[in-house]
C-alpha cells in the first residue's frame, strides 16, 4: 500500500454518519453547557464562594470590626469557644426542637390537604386557590396578623379560650415554653401549601386500578391509604421531608418577625444567634464557625435521612 | 492578595447584609453648588459622613452643610445609610471592614462610641485640637466623653437629659397638681396612682423599654456594673432592687403597662402622644413629638419637669452623641474640624440642647427661648420651664448606659434575662444570677475569641 493511498480520506457512508453524529453530540454538549453556565456561575459566586469564605474566616480572628489586612489565623479557637457558650449550644437545641415540631406537622398538613383537595367537590378550583393563599402571603403581614391573634391581652385566641373555661390561657409568643411551638405552628400554616401541591401531583400519579383492585378485595379506606397511597407517594414524602428539614434550620425570617428570639432568649434559634453574633457584636469569625457547625449538623441529619430511606421509600 | 481579599469581602459581606451602601443608599448630597461657597476657584476638600436616611433627608442637614462649606470651604458629602437608629451600624461596620473610606461616623450614644473606640477604629482627637489651639475642655467640660483617662474621639453635639413629660388634661381631670422641681420616685408613683384610671384606659405612667430602665435606680445611685477585676458586678443589691422596682410598676401597682403588655401589644415608644398616659419618662430628644402637631394632633396640653430621684442617688441621667473620625480618614484634620464645628453649632439646627458649658446667661437663655418657641402655643411652655427640667443644678449627672468591655452585650443580656423576670417566667434571684453569669461569660468570650 502506497503512502498516498494510506492518507486518502475515508468518505464511506458509515464514516460520514459517525462524524455527523459526533458533531451533533458536540453541538448538543456545547448547547447544554451554555444553558447550564448561568446557573453554574451564579452557584459558584453566590453559593460555593460564600461557603468557602465562611469556612476560611471561621479560622481567623475577625471578631471585631477591623481591616482585612490585619486578620490573623486562630486555628480552632472559634470552634472551641462554641463549646463554652451556653447560649450558642442552646440555640442549636432550639433549632432542633423547632425542626421536630415543624417537619412532621408540615408534612402531615400538606398530605391531608392534598388528599382532601384530590376529591371531587363543588368549588374545587376555588378551594385550591384559597388553600394557596398562606403561601403567597408576606411574612411581615403574617407576623402582624398572628401577633394580634395570639396577643395574651385581648387576642381573639385567648378570648375564645377564656370563654370556653380555660383559666390560664397560654402566652403564645410571649411564653418561654410556647414561643417556639407557636412560631412552628405559624410556619406550618404559611408553608403547607407547597407540600400540598407537590402531594397533589403525586396523588394524581397513583394508578386508579390499584384502588379498584383493592376495593374488589374489600379493602377499607384506611387500608387503601396505608397500603396504596402512602407507599406510592413515599418518594415524594422523602423529598418533602428532606427539603423541609433543611429549610427548617433556615428559619431566621420567621423568628425575627415573630419573636426576635424572645422572651429572653427562649426562642433564640441558631440562625438568630449567628445573626446577633455577626451583626450586633461584630463577631464575624465566631458567627461563621457557628454557621459551619450548623452546616455539619444539617449534613449529618440529611445523611441519616438518606440512609434510612431504604426502609420506607418505595421507588 | 490584599486587593483580592478586600474585593471578596466587599461582595460577600455586603451581600449578606442585603443592601450595599453604594447601591441602595449612597447619595451625593453635597452642597457643592452652594452660592455661599467662598473658595470656588480652589478644588475643595471633600469629606464623607455616614448619616441615617432620616437625617440625610432633612432640609436642616442640607442647610448645615451649606453653612459649614461657606465658613470652611470644605465639602461634606453625605453617605446615606438606609435605616434609622442603631440598625445602620450593621451596614457601617461591614462597609468599614471592607475598606470604606468614609471620614465621619455619627456616634448615636455611649454604647456605639464605646464599641468603635474599644475596637480601635476611631482617631483620637486630642493632638489635632491641641495643635490647632482648640480648648475643648473649657468648651465642653464635664460633658466630654473620655476613654482611658483622657482620650477623646468625639465632641458632644448636644445633651439629652432624662425628663418627665406630662399630660395636663389627665392631671386636671384627676385634680392632681402638676409636678415641679425636685421630686422622688415615691412621689412619682403616688402621682401615677392618682392618674391611673382603668375605666378610661388611662395609665398614670409610661417608660421606655430600654435596657437602662431595668437598672435605672442603680445607675442613679452611681453603682458600677463592673467589679475592679473587670467581672460583672450585677450581684450588687442595687441592680436587683432596680429590676424589682421596675417590674412592680407594671405588674403589681399597674400604674403603667406591664412588660408583657408592652411586648405582646407592641406598644410604640410614642404611645404617650395618644393622650392615654399621665406621664412619660424619657430623654429630652422626645421634645420633637410634642412640637409636631401634624404627626401628633392633640387638643390637650403638655408640660415637662425633671426626672425623679432616689434619696440614695440624687442624680439626673444624661447622654450625648457626637461625630467621630474614622482612623483611616485621608482628611483627618478637616474631619476633626467638622466635628468641632458640628458640636458647637448643631443645636442651632436641631433645636436641641447644646453640650457647651461655657455659655453665659444670655446665650443660654437664647437657646432655651428658641427651643420653647418650637412648642405649640397651647402648651405654654416657657424657657424657664425648660431650664428647670433640663438644667438641674440640684442633681448630679450619671451616664445613661452601661458601657465598659462588653457595651452591646451587657445591655442585651440585661434585657433578655430581665424580661424573663418581668413576664413572670423566672424568679428575681434567678434573673439577676443569669445576668451576672452570662455577662461574665461574655467578658471571658471577648478575651478568648479576640
Amino acid at each position: 500500500m502506497s503512502i498516498l493511498h494510506r492518507n486518502k480520506p475515508d468518505f464511506s457512508p458509515e464514516k460520514i454518519y459517525k462524524k455527523r453524529r459526533l458533531s451533533l453530540e458536540k453541538q448538543e454538549a456545547r448547547a447544554a453547557l451554555v444553558f447550564v453556565l448561568p446557573f453554574f456561575i451564579g452557584f459558584v459566586i453566590f453559593g460555593l464562594a460564600p461557603f468557602f469564605y465562611a469556612l476560611y474566616i471561621s479560622f481567623m480572628d475577625f471578631n471585631s470590626f477591623k481591616s482585612l489586612d490585619s486578620l490573623k489565623w486562630t486555628g480552632l479557637s472559634n470552634y472551641k469557644a462554641i463549646l463554652n457558650d451556653s447560649v450558642a449550644i442552646s440555640s442549636y437545641f432550639k433549632s432542633f426542637y423547632y425542626t421536630i415540631i415543624y417537619v412532621p406537622l408540615l408534612t402531615v398538613a400538606g398530605f391531608l390537604a392534598a388528599v382532601l383537595l384530590n376529591k371531587s367537590f363543588y368549588l374545587k378550583a376555588f378551594s385550591r386557590s384559597l388553600f394557596l393563599m398562606p403561601y403567597v402571603a408576606n411574612i411581615v403581614a403574617i407576623s402582624i396578623v398572628f401577633t394580634m391573634l395570639f396577643d395574651p391581652f385581648g387576642g381573639i385566641v385567648n378570648i375564645v379560650l377564656t370563654k370556653i373555661g380555660v383559666d390560664h390561657p397560654p402566652l403564645w409568643f410571649a411564653g418561654t415554653q410556647t414561643a417556639i411551638l407557636t412560631t412552628a405552628l405559624v410556619a406550618v400554616w404559611a408553608n403547607f401549601p407547597f407540600q400540598m401541591i407537590v402531594y397533589l401531583a403525586a396523588l394524581q400519579g397513583v394508578p386508579r386500578d390499584l384502588y379498584e383492585a383493592a376495593e374488589i378485595d374489600g379493602a377499607t379506606r384506611w387500608q387503601k391509604l396505608s397500603r396504596i397511597t402512602l407507599p406510592m407517594v413515599s418518594p415524594t414524602t422523602f423529598f418533602l421531608v428532606i427539603t423541609a428539614t433543611i429549610g427548617s434550620f433556615q428559619n431566621f425570617t420567621i423568628f425575627n418577625a415573630l419573636t426576635r428570639g424572645g422572651p429572653g432568649i427562649a426562642s433564640r434559634v441558631a440562625s438568630l444567634n449567628m445573626y446577633e453574633e455577626a451583626f450586633s457584636l461584630n463577631h464575624y469569625s465566631y458567627s461563621a464557625a457557628q454557621a459551619i457547625v450548623l452546616f455539619v449538623i444539617i449534613l449529618l441529619i440529611s445523611a441519616i435521612q438518606w440512609g434510612g430511606q431504604k426502609k420506607w421509600v418505595h421507588y | 492578595m490584599k486587593v483580592i481579599k478586600k474585593a471578596i469581602l466587599s461582595s460577600l459581606l455586603l451581600g449578606l447584609v442585603g443592601t450595599s451602601l453604594a447601591g441602595c443608599g449612597g447619595t451625593n448630597n453635597s452642597p457643592g453648588d452652594s452660592p455661599a461657597s467662598s473658595n470656588a476657584s480652589v478644588d475643595p476638600v471633600t469629606i464623607k459622613w455616614y448619616v441615617t436616611s432620616g437625617n440625610g433627608n432633612m432640609p436642616v442637614t442640607q442647610q448645615l452643610l451649606a453653612d459649614y462649606k461657606a465658613e470652611s470651604g470644605v465639602n461634606v458629602e453625605l453617605q446615606v445609610v438606609p435605616g434609622d437608629g442603631e440598625a445602620i451600624y450593621k451596614k457601617v461596620d461591614v462597609d468599614l471592614s471592607a475598606g470604606g473610606d468614609v471620614d465621619l461616623i455619627t456616634m448615636q450614644n455611649a454604647i456605639v462610641l464605646s464599641k468603635y473606640a474599644t475596637n480601635d477604629w476611631l482617631l483620637p482627637l486630642n493632638d489635632i485640637y491641641k495643635e490647632a489651639g482648640y480648648d475643648y475642655e473649657t468648651k465642653f467640660g464635664k460633658n466630654l466623653n473620655k476613654f482611658d483617662g483622657d482620650t477623646i474621639y468625639t465632641l458632644p453635639d448636644g445633651l439629652v437629659s432624662w425628663v418627665v413629660f406630662y399630660n395636663k388634661k389627665i392631671f386636671d381631670d384627676a385634680n392632681v397638681p402638676y409636678p415641679s422641681g425636685e421630686w422622688t420616685w415615691d412621689q412619682y408613683i403616688e402621682t401615677a396612682k392618682k392618674l391611673t384610671d382603668p375605666s378610661k384606659g388611662i395609665y398614670g405612667s409610661s417608660m421606655p423599654d430600654y435596657d437602662t430602665i431595668l437598672y435605672l435606680l442603680a445607675q442613679q445611685q452611681g453603682v458600677n456594673a463592673y467589679k475592679a477585676d473587670g467581672t460583672s458586678n450585677y450581684d450588687d443589691p442595687a441592680f436587683k432592687e432596680s429590676l424589682q422596682w421596675y417590674g412592680e410598676l407594671g405588674n403589681t401597682l399597674k400604674i403603667q403597662p406591664s412588660w408583657l403588655e408592652i411586648k405582646s401589644k407592641k406598644i410604640p415608644y410614642d404611645a404617650f402622644m395618644t393622650g392615654k398616659y399621665g406621664m412619660q419618662l424619657i430623654g429630652s430628644w422626645y421634645t420633637f413629638a410634642p412640637q409636631d402637631l401634624k404627626t401628633y394632633p392633640r387638643d390637650w396640653k403638655i408640660g415637662l419637669t425633671q426626672i425623679p430621684v432616689d434619696p440614695q442617688g440624687k442624680n439626673g441621667i444624661s447622654t450625648s452623641g457626637g461625630i467621630a473620625v474614622n482612623k483611616a480618614s485621608k482628611h483627618s484634620k478637616e474631619a476633626a474640624d467638622f466635628v468641632r464645628w458640628f458640636a458647637e453649632n448643631n443645636y442651632k439646627y436641631s433645636g436641641g440642647m447644646t453640650a457647651q458649658v461655657n455659655l453665659n446667661d444670655e446665650e443660654s437663655n437664647k437657646i432655651f427661648t428658641e427651643i420653647a418657641a418650637k412648642f405649640p402655643a397651647l402648651d405654654g411652655i416657657t424657657a424657664e420651664d425648660l431650664k428647670a427640667a433640663l438644667v438641674t443644678p440640684n442633681l448630679g449627672a450619671v451616664p445613661e448606659k452601661i458601657t465598659g468591655s462588653i457595651p452591646t452585650d451587657y445591655g442585651n443580656i440585661i434585657l433578655q434575662e430581665g424580661e424573663l423576670y418581668l413576664v413572670g417566667q423566672k424568679s428575681l434571684d434567678d434573673a439577676i444570677s443569669s445576668i451576672k453569669t452570662r455577662a461574665n461569660e461574655a467578658i471571658k468570650k471577648q478575651s478568648t475569641i479576640h
